[in-house]
């Protein structure tokens, strides 16, 4: 009934806890029938006592207190066998979430191999070419505007600007240079030469042209 | 305690009766009656006699066949005429094994797939889907896995529910290997 195509998923894990349930379940089950027998020897011993046999019933507690030390161990390999089982069920999350990790680390390495530098270089450089062509062209084309050109339509901008809000535009009041507060000095003037200039270069010049004037 | 309804206490009740649509009525009435009955007292087996096999709580079941007030019991031909029409006409019974029919008889008073669905959405909602779960756990560990409504379930009734979620690809299971193959451990998906 279905068991042939249920095997395919069931892994070994499974079988494992399957494996340490089962002897949990044992484990519980022989409990269960320790403190049944527990709780006849009580009685037994009680009756004993009722009887007039106090050393039967010192036997019959006696049997009960070894039973309650087997009890004891079995709760020990109980714990065990429930922290084992709950550490390879925890184990496999774990697992399961360091796959997810693995895959999502995969996904994002993808991703980002996608947008390397070179890439986004290249894709920016494609950018800058065409923004170019498209300043040629329309140079082209004529519609485009001188810097100087552009300084003006800036300054008629500024100046409707302070028209609209009403301001004065101060700042655009252009700062002259200082007038100097002292008074020239006379005597610093280069004196006029009282010797006449030599003149001794202008007749090789004039020997140097001779030819060409010939 | 179950109260029978009035018809427990009709002495023809206890008769086969011969004309053919009064005794379909007649058995149609032992089959609701049946049903009631093994839902109050958590009766999930019955043996052809109509004794109660395997029973989730333990109580006084007062016997189904018989009343003693009115000093009528069911013979067992007409026990086992009731019972076959709950399994074949009704649809709400089951023999454990066809073949050894003092093997008991399971009584559906909750058909196997509302028992499927509820089991499946109790371990769902405890989040123990994908964790093997032993079929001990299930029904009689102090902390239960799948719930109240399964303590102390029959064996053969808790397979014929996991058999349900198996089908519908929702269970696998784990069976023992002794050879009888019994069902032992269930993972829910």
């Amino acid at each position: 009934m279905g068991n042939t195509n249920s095997k395919d998923t069931l892994t070994a894990q499974d079988k494992a806890i399957f494996q340490l349930k089962k002897q949990r379940d044992a484990l519980k089950q022989y409990q269960k029938k320790i403190y049944l027998v527990i709780d006849k020897q009580t009685d037994a011993a009680k009756e004993a006592l009722r009887d007039g046999k106090p050393e039967k019933a010192k036997l019959y507690l006696k049997l009960k207190k070894q039973q309650q030390t087997v009890v004891n161990s079995t709760y020990e390999q109980l714990a065990n066998l429930e922290q084992l089982i709950g550490t390879i069920e925890f184990k496999l999350i774990e697992k399961d979430v360091v796959n997810g990790l693995s895959e999502g680390n995969k996904v994002l390495k993808m991703l980002n191999s996608e947008m390397s530098i070179e890439k986004i270089d290249k894709v920016m450089e494609d950018i800058e070419e065409e923004v170019v062509r498209v300043d040629e062209i329309s140079e082209l084309l004529g519609g485009r505007l001188s810097d100087l050109q552009e300084l003006e339509l800036d300054d008629e901008l500024q100046a409707l600007e302070n028209e609209v809000s009403g301001k004065v535009p101060i700042e655009k009041v252009p700062t002259m240079p200082q007038v100097p507060n002292t008074e020239p000095v006379d005597d610093k003037l280069p004196l006029v030469p009282n010797t006449q200039p030599v003149v001794e270069n202008t007749p090789r010049r004039a020997e140097a042209h001779e030819p060409l004037a010939a | 305690m179950f109260a029978f309804p009035k018809i427990h206490s009709f002495p023809p009740f206890y008769t086969q009766q011969q004309n053919s649509t009064v005794r379909e009525n007649q058995l149609n009435e032992w089959g609701q009656l049946i049903l009631a009955y093994c839902q109050h007292h958590r009766i999930l087996t019955i043996l052809p006699s109509g004794t109660a096999m395997a029973t989730q709580e333990e109580a006084e079941i007062p016997p189904l066949f018989e009343n003693k007030l009115i000093e009528r019991s069911a013979a067992p031909e007409f026990r086992r005429s009731i019972l076959n029409h709950l399994i074949h006409k009704l649809d709400r019974a089951q023999y454990v094994d066809p073949k050894q029919q003092d093997a008991g008889i399971l009584i559906f008073w909750r058909t196997a797939d509302e028992w499927a669905r509820m089991l499946y959405e109790q371990i769902e909602k405890t989040g123990q889907t994908n964790s093997v779960l032993t079929v001990y756990e299930l029904t009689q560990l102090d902390e239960l896995a799948a719930g109240a409504e399964f303590r102390n379930m029959d064996y053969n009734m808790l397979a014929r529910i996991v058999e349900v979620l198996v089908r519908q690809g929702k269970a696998q299971v784990l069976r023992s290997d002794d050879g009888l193959g019994r069902i032992e451990g269930v993972k829910m998906l």
